[in-house]
Order: C-alpha cells, then structure tokens, then sequence
C-alpha cells in the first residue's frame, strides 16, 4: 500500500516539472518584448533596460528557467514589481484568505450536494428528486459572476442580511463560498444520484435487503461507501476548481484573496507576482489530486493492493 | 414432508411451513405487462427440501423474490393470491415486519457469489450487519458468532477481516451460506447457488448446504435447472412452466414416473448414456411469450398430447397419487388418489385420456 502511495507521489514530480515549465514560460508567450511590455507604456528606454537585467530576461531562457527553479526551491519567487516587496510575503498574506473560502464551499458543497444526491437517488423521479435535478442543471450551468452579484442584490441590498463586501467576519463569508461552491453542489448531487442508482442496482444490495437490513442502513451505511470513490473523484477534482475558480468570486465580492491578487497583479503588469500565484495553484492542485488518490485507498479495498 | 423421516405424519398438509396460493405476479415495463407467475400453488413443510426446477423465465426466481416481498419496486406487483409463513401471509405484512423474517426466518442466497458480497465491506462486516440487525447481539458476541460461522463453513475465522474479493467464488459462496444461515431460519432459498460455480466446487458447496440444514433443521428451496442437484439434495420436486407449478412430486416418483407431458419432454431433452438413440428428444417450440399466455393451457401448443380442451380450459393442480400433483387435463390417475388438493379440484375435466405419458 505504501509502495502505492510512493509510485502515485513519484508521478506528479514530471507534472510539477510540466507546470513549472508551462508558468515561467508564460512571460516569453507575450508578444513583443516582454521586458517593454512589462515595463509599460511611458517606460523610457533606460526603464525598459532596466526590467530586463532585474528579471534577467538579457539571458538565455534555458538558464534564465534554471535560475528561476533554484530560487523557487530557496523559497523566493520574486520581488513584485508594484510593491518591490518579495512576492512570497504578498502570497502569504493573500492565500490563507483564498483557502479558507475555497475550504467553506468545499464543506458546503460536499454536505449538501451528497444529501441531495442521496435523497434523490432513493427516491428516484419522485418530485422532490426532479426538483433537485433541475435546481442542480441550474446550478451547474448559472456563471459564477451572475450568480454572485444577484445573490448581493437579493441578500446584501435588498435584504440587508448579510454585508456587502468582505470584512472577514463569518457572516460576509456566506454569499462568497455559496457563490463559489453552487457549481460543485450542483455537480456532487448529480454525480452522488447516479453513482447511488447504479449501487442500488447491484446484486449484493438486493441481497443485503434480503438479509432484512432496513432501508436507511442499506442507503447511508452500505451503499453511500459504495458510491464514494465517485463522489471522492468529483469531490477532489472540484476542490481544485474551487481554488482556480476564486479567481472570478474574488472579483465579484472584492475577497482580499490569491485570485483577486492575480487580477490586480495583471493589470499592474507585476508578472513575478502572476507567475508564482498561478505556480501555487497548480501546486495545490496537484497535492489536492494527490490526497484523492491516497483517500481512494480508505473507501476501496481494492485498490489498496495493487 | 413426504420423505422427511422426522416428521412422520405429512404435518405439511395440515399446516406447511410456507403455503403459497394462486400467486400471481407481473411485471408493468414499458413494452407491456409480463405476467411472470400465473397462479401458482406451492407448499413447503417444516424441515423439507424442495427442488424448484424450470427454464429460464419459467418465474422461480420472481416467486423467490415475492415470498420475501422483494420485488423491483414500481415494475414488480403481485395482483394476486396469498404467501402464508408461519400461519401469517406476508403479502399483507408491512414492511417493518418484512425486515424482521428477512434474513431471520426466512434468508436467501443467491446465484453469483462474484456480485452478492459487498465489495466495500469486510466478510466480518458483511456477516455482524445480519447478526446486529436481528439477534441484538453485542459487538463482541457477534464477533464470536462470526467466527463460529465461518468455521463452520470452512473458513478460517483469521480470514474474517478480509474483502470478498481476496476470496474465490466457491469461497465467497461459503461466505453468503453463512451469512444465510446466522440467525437459524425456518426456510432458506437458494437460487441457483451453484451455477455460477466450477462442477467441483459445486459438489463442495452442496453437501456443506446439506450438512448445516440437516444440522439446523432448515427447509429449503433449491431453484435450480439441474434435474441431477434436485435429485441428489431434495425430497420433493416442482417443476416451473410459464409462471406456475405443472407438476410437484416426491423426487423418486417424479424421476421414475412423470406425468405432466412437459416433465416428461424434459426427460426427454436428458442426455441417457446408456440410450442407444443418437439424437436427444427435445420439446417442440418454445416457452409461450409472457406478455401474451394461451387461454387454455399453457404448455398446449408445444403439447404431443394436446386435445380440444386443452386450448379452452386451463387445467388445475390436482392429486393424481399420494403427494404427486399434476396440472394437466389428461393425467392419469391412480385409483383412490381423488382429486382433493385443498387447491381446487376441477371435476369439470375427468382423467379421460388416461396416460398422459
């Protein structure tokens, strides 16, 4: 089983490399002189010099990538451009607020989305089920931005229950994680529903009514751990979305978070800021696929000896 | 009943353990209404082993099903007849008394050892799940019990933590006999429990199931379409046409004297070593389509023997010699055997035709 887990580990060294790769190269994918670019409109040409040497762009981009790789394993991403502050200690700052967020929806979306799907798969096209479906389609469809800002108008000014922009209290937390997490909802309950319809199809769960186990101890006992190397699948692989998808709530609701920090680093053309904000959510990405698959080996004992 | 040596008196004629009458079962799919059981007659006695045998589709696993009242629900109904168990019928029970014989009184087990344990459970889950839900055992007393019913299926209580699937399907069919048979039922349904087997394993299996009914005093109904399990496990037969018993008899009678044409066609399409004929002699046509049955008897239009009434009336079952059964209008009777069944004797259609063979 340990073996597993090293061989799975060992795997996402070449994707870390991949990304690694992909996130310095994106300054070289702008067109023109990224160092011109960079530096902006009214630069002069001493300026534009200037930017070159400081992110070393004068050198060649094999060892420019080299340099770059040994100052990520120091622990230094840069210098922002905008605040001339290492770019580690405005991620610091930004990140644990983006975590959090994403954390809530996760939660949110989990407990719900799988209580949905449950319900619904055990009593299939029953009304409360096609009513969940449908409010699921919605869900899965509706653009974060949209749902996000009528979710203000209806919640913030014209009911005046929860605040308007983030002050980092629990209460203004809602509208944000509801807006980022309805996607994931939608998706879990639909994914739980079907997985829980194909299990309740299964011989072994006719057989365990014939053994007079009662109805609910077969759905949430039995045939739920069953269902949850899908619902661990979709879990994961949105919790990564989750973190990318920040990107759009964190504008919507003004949440002092990494994506807003992408998008202010952006327009400020602060690159170094850009480059290490997107190498740290391919990072968690990744580590969050990682955690999947080593949880897959908790609810499938098969998989645990391979 | 007729060959358990214990009982004695045929105690299943007064009251048999599990008394099914004119069941009725259909299924509503969006093609049509199969009728898959057409009223069926079958009793079973304390401590009796009795072979349900019939091709596929003949409804011995839907009559399985609805004796535990487990059938698909929204598809599966039963539009007629009564399920007596233990002097109650379950048809009319609610489901929390369903939940209280399923399993306790009444377990079953099923065709493919490979899909009926859980695979995310462990043996020793899967077989405390059942001990828990009906015996009220503490945790450690079902542990203990758990272990004494994999010993005593041939398992090494050691291998209780393990997955079905680290099990081979003779094993895991060991497993679910033990499951079955945890909390001591009355009856125990078997369907099919060896076709999904190897012919060795098979044997195997067998004899552990006749062993541990012998030693708990279980009835059983072995569904199978091996004529040779039947008669080497069981003390009677019913044999299954288009949703109803044809004919139901002591295993020796039914072997050495078939009387409903259909048995006898079923013999027929037996291979026999010792025959010289070079071809086997299989019946004629094929089973009737359940979602339209023939008005008269069911088996007439295969039928070498089919008479006018045949295509009128549908016969009943009746007793032909003692505890042999027979639904067919020209079954030959023995001399006193009358025709009282207690299921509705049809005076209307004599045993005119005398050999039905």
């Amino acid at each position: 089983m340990s073996k597993m887990l090293l061989r799975r580990a060992a795997m996402s060294i070449p994707i870390l490399l991949a990304v690694s790769v992909l996130v310095f190269m994106m300054i070289h994918l702008m067109p023109g002189d990224p160092a011109r670019i960079i530096a902006g409109d009214s630069a002069t040409e001493e300026d534009i010099a200037m930017v070159r040497t400081t992110l070393g762009l004068d050198k060649p981009v094999v060892t420019q990538y080299a340099v770059y790789m040994a100052n990520v394993f120091k622990g230094d991403l840069g210098t922002s451009l905008r605040t001339h502050r290492p770019v580690v200690d405005e991620i610091k700052v930004r990140l644990p607020n983006t975590i959090r967020l994403a954390a809530v929806a996760m939660v949110l979306s989990v407990v719900f989305g799988v209580a949905i799907g449950v319900i619904s798969a055990s009593r299939p096209y029953s009304w409360a089920d096609s009513a969940s479906m449908v409010g699921a389609l919605v869900g899965v469809s509706m653009p974060t931005f949209y749902l996000g800002l009528m979710l203000m108008l209806l919640f913030s000014v014209k009911l005046g229950w929860v605040p308007l922009l983030a002050d980092n209290s629990l209460k203004s937390m809602i509208l944000p994680a509801v807006t980022l997490g309805a996607r994931s909802l939608a998706l879990l309950a639909r994914m739980t529903r079907s997985s829980m319809l194909e299990v309740l199809n299964q011989d072994y769960i006719l057989a365990s009514r014939a053994q007079g186990l009662p109805g609910n101890v077969i759905l949430y006992s039995r045939a739920l751990k069953n269902s949850m190397t899908t619902i661990l699948t979709v879990a994961g692989l949105e919790f990564g979305h989750l973190m990318a998808g920040a990107v759009v709530t964190e504008q919507v609701f003004a949440w002092p978070g990494i994506g807003r920090l992408i998008v202010e680093s952006i327009w400020a053309r602060d690159f170094p800021v850009v480059q290490a904000s997107v190498l740290i959510i391919a990072v968690a990405f990744v580590l969050i696929n990682l955690l999947t698959d080593i949880l897959y080996t908790v609810v499938n004992p098969r998989v645990r000896f391979r | 009943m007729e060959k358990n040596p214990a009982a004695g008196a045929p105690i299943a004629v007064d009251r048999p353990l599990l008394d099914i009458a004119d069941l009725s079962v259909e299924y509503r799919t969006f093609d049509g209404v199969v009728s898959a059981v057409n009223g069926l007659n079958l009793s079973i006695g304390a401590g009796e082993n009795l072979g349900l045998v019939g091709e596929t589709g003949a409804g011995k696993t839907t009559t399985a099903l609805t004796v535990l009242k487990l059938l698909p629900p929204r598809v599966g109904f039963v539009t007629g007849g009564r399920v007596v168990f233990e002097g109650r019928d379950l048809l009319r029970a609610p489901e929390h008394d369903m939940q209280t014989v399923r399993g306790n009184r009444i377990s079953m087990i099923f065709q493919n050892p490979m899909t009926s344990l859980n695979p995310v459970f462990t043996v020793e889950q899967q077989i405390q799940g059942v001990l828990m839900q009906h015996q009220h055992l503490s945790k450690e007393e079902a542990k203990e019990r758990v272990g004494a019913m994999l010993e005593l299926v041939g398992i090494s209580r050691r291998r209780a933590l393990e997955y079905p699937h680290q099990f081979s399907g003779g094993m895991r069919q060991r497993v679910s006999i033990a499951i079955a048979l945890s909390c001591n039922p009355k009856l125990l349904i078997a369907d099919e429990p060896t076709t999904a087997l190897d012919v060795t394993i098979q044997a195997q299996v067998l004899k552990l199931m006749n062993d541990l009914k012998s030693q708990f005093n279980t009835s059983t109904i072995m569904i199978t379409h091996d004529l040779g399990i039947v008669a080497e496990n069981c003390d009677t037969v019913a044999v299954m046409y288009a949703g109803t018993v044809v004919e139901r008899a002591p295993v020796k009678d039914l072997f050495e004297d078939p009387r409903h044409p259909y048995t006898v066609g079923l013999f027929g399409s037996l291979p026999d070593p010792d025959s010289t004929k070079e071809r086997l002699d299989p019946i004629p046509g094929s089973p009737p389509d359940p979602m339209a049955l023939p008005a008269g008897c069911h088996f007439a239009p295969r039928c070498r023997k089919k008479r006018p009434e045949c295509d009128e009336a549908r016969p009943v079952l009746r007793q032909t010699a003692a505890g042999h059964y027979v639904m067919c209008h020209l079954a030959r009777e023995d001399a006193g055997a009358g025709t009282g069944t207690g299921v509705g004797a049809d005076a209307g259609v004599s045993s005119a035709g005398g050999d039905a063979r």
